[in-house]
């Protein structure tokens, strides 16, 4: 349950962006106050809370509503929206979409849902391009932070609806094969997440998310050790907190930067039988989360560069 | 001390508690029984009151809802008593059983443990405290049945599905059945469990219900193969692995993969068509997962089963 005092939301905002107690306060309430609302023994009015906000960039809209959207009467079917998005089918995402777009309001953060939602559809669909897609994308995540591509956000207290655009963001930078700018952007968020006010479940669910796309890319551009290296940043988190559904591909992710590696001749060939170790435990746990695609996938990987089967292969 | 901003953010709780129940046709009287008055309710719904973040936690749970969703602006006084909450479970789940108990004194003393969502709050911890400290069952199970009715009123007499239940009185309903299986009273575990899945199965379109039925189903299931009832076992098992589809969590993967296999096993034999490479599966999705969750004794007995059993030898893993 994502509990937050207004003062520590006021403190870690301010914090975020380094700035002091004093240059905060100016004009809006003396030291002492700001001091006492930021350590709880005081609550503040909604006008001095929402001009402190406000002076730290954040929209007022957001500033006195941790809620997700103005209108929770969405919120089912924006849940709804996203389920259908991870399945990859846009058609009824797109059908639920429109049922969204008849009920909800138009604030900043209504906007800028309905923004990211028709860029995904109309991207995935083929009715716009890229270049597009990242336009539109750019545009919503403006909406609630309007210094975007100036500032850093690796301090930024992000919040979830931000989080997504941001992967949505990176995510159309790889398609366009610009790897690096995608990676930037995950790094930036990757380190945001450490100091988020987002409930610690839904942190780490985005974080592997986060994790197996930095994997993925970094060895796509060559950098296969650091692939490795955070692919098993992102196994150990997985083990603190037994989560299956990203596992399978980051035990992939290693192998195949692994695979690499060895073909490269800067690892000796011995490591297949590791590599073979840890195909063995992805496609044993892919079933065992019952992902049938992911299973068949590092099967078929097992036959073709291994030439053996799952069942019954030893190692060699 | 409530600003503005708080009264705002629990106006839209309020709302949101009567848009779902309105959604879900649960009457006022159904959800608030046992928590507050239906004028209290009443209340909360129309904005006109600032509940506690415990009461209002309860009540969306009832309804099926995590709270998440909601991420509760606290006023101070009700996040200290959020926090003291907080690290009272926490100090109980790592066994500081001293400072739990002091700490546990301490809030009963304070306002908000008059509500009886508190008072449940404080009778649990009671019972979980007594456990740790080695005392007698008996004693456990009776608090636990003083916790749970002070919600469920009727709970010795109603059936559970006349009620909303919601998470955390649900798990207390699951330490009742643990406990009456350690005193040995079987049959009462099984007729309260069958209660529970009857429930969970009608209220499965709520999403909080589906992540506790696995962990019902295997409680189900354990007492089904003691005994021998491998049919209605194997039955649980399948339901609930089918519950854990699109989860994220390994939890509970591993006692169900295991618990399938050992059934699956047992029915072959009954019927004598042995199918060593359904079963070996099963055992190895139980073997992988319960390694990944550093469950080591469990998994190395599973290896060696399958040695012995299968001449399965082809086990390894890295992480």
């Amino acid at each position: 349950m994502g509990m937050y005092r207004l003062g520590d939301m006021i403190r870690m905002t301010r914090k975020s962006l380094s700035i002091t107690q004093e240059q905060l306060c100016d004009g809006i309430c003396s030291i002492e106050t700001l001091s006492r609302i930021e350590t709880g023994r005081q609550s503040p009015s909604r006008d001095t809370y929402e001009l402190l906000m406000e002076r730290m960039g954040r929209i007022r809209e957001r500033a006195y509503s941790m809620l997700s959207v103005s209108d929770f009467k969405v919120l089912e079917k924006m849940k709804l929206f996203e389920d259908y998005i991870k399945l990859y089918d846009y058609h009824r995402a797109e059908t639920v979409l429109n049922k969204i777009k008849k009920t909800l309001g138009n604030t900043v953060l209504d906007r800028q849902f309905i923004l990211r939602a028709e860029s995904i559809i109309n991207y995935r669909l083929n009715r716009i391009t890229v270049d597009k897609f990242l336009e539109g994308l750019q545009n919503a995540i403006c909406l609630t932070i309007p210094e975007y591509g100036t500032i850093s956000l690796s301090c930024w207290p992000l919040n979830i609806n931000e989080t997504r655009l941001l992967i949505n963001i990176s995510t159309a930078y790889a398609e366009k094969k610009e790897y690096d700018k995608g990676i930037y952007i995950l790094e930036e968020v990757n380190n945001a997440m450490e100091q988020s006010y987002m409930d610690e479940q839904q942190r780490v669910d985005l974080q592997v998310i986060i994790i197996n796309n930095l994997s993925k890319w970094y060895g796509l551009t060559g950098n296969y050790e650091k692939a490795i290296r955070i692919s098993k940043d992102g196994v150990a988190i997985c083990k603190k907190y037994k989560l299956g559904n990203v596992l399978p591909i980051l035990l992939y992710n290693i192998t195949w930067n692994m695979e690499q590696l060895i073909h490269k001749g800067v690892l000796p060939a011995v490591y297949k039988k590791e590599c073979l170790k840890y195909l063995r435990q992805a496609y044993y746990i892919a079933s065992a989360m019952q992902q049938p695609f992911t299973e068949q996938f590092i099967e078929k990987h097992v036959n073709t560069i291994y030439n053996n089967s799952f069942e019954t292969f030893e190692i060699q | 001390m409530i600003s503005q901003a708080i009264e705002i953010e629990n106006n839209k709780i309020g709302a949101a508690i009567q848009y779902f129940r309105e959604t879900y046709q649960v009457s006022q009287s159904r959800l608030c029984k046992g928590l507050c008055s239906i004028a209290t309710l009443s209340r909360i719904e129309s904005g006109e009151r600032d509940a506690d973040s415990l009461l209002l936690e309860t009540l969306l749970e009832r309804l099926g809802k995590t709270p998440n969703q909601f991420e509760l602006i606290l006023t101070d006084s009700d996040y200290e008593a959020y926090q003291k909450r907080e690290e009272i479970k926490h100090l109980i789940e790592n066994k500081n059983l001293e400072e739990a108990g002091k700490l546990l004194a301490a809030y009963e003393k304070t306002a908000p443990s008059k509500g009886n969502v508190h008072k449940q709050f404080i009778v649990r911890s009671k019972a979980l405290l007594n456990e740790l400290q080695g005392g007698e069952v008996e004693v456990t199970l009776d608090l636990l049945m003083e916790a749970i009715a002070y919600t469920v009123p009727g709970f010795k007499t109603n059936k559970i599905r006349e009620y909303y239940l919601s998470n955390s009185e649900l798990n207390i309903l699951i330490d009742i059945i643990e406990r009456m299986i350690l005193m040995g009273d079987n049959s009462r575990a099984k007729e309260l469990i069958g209660q529970i899945l009857d429930y969970l199965d009608k209220h499965n379109s709520m999403e909080k219900n589906n992540r506790l039925y696995p962990k019902v189903a295997i409680l189900a299931c354990k007492l089904y193969m003691q005994d021998k009832e491998y049919e209605k076992a194997l039955d649980l098992c399948n339901k609930g692995l089918n519950s854990t589809k699109g989860s994220r969590k390994l939890d509970f993967l591993g006692d169900l993969y295991l618990m399938k296999a050992q059934t699956t096993e047992a029915l072959q034999k009954q019927k004598k068509e042995r199918k060593p490479q359904e079963c070996t599966k099963l055992f190895l999705q139980a073997f992988y997962v319960f390694t990944f969750c550093d469950e080591n004794e469990i998994a190395e007995n599973i290896k060696k089963y399958l040695q012995e059993e299968y001449q399965w030898e082809c086990i390894d893993w890295v992480i």
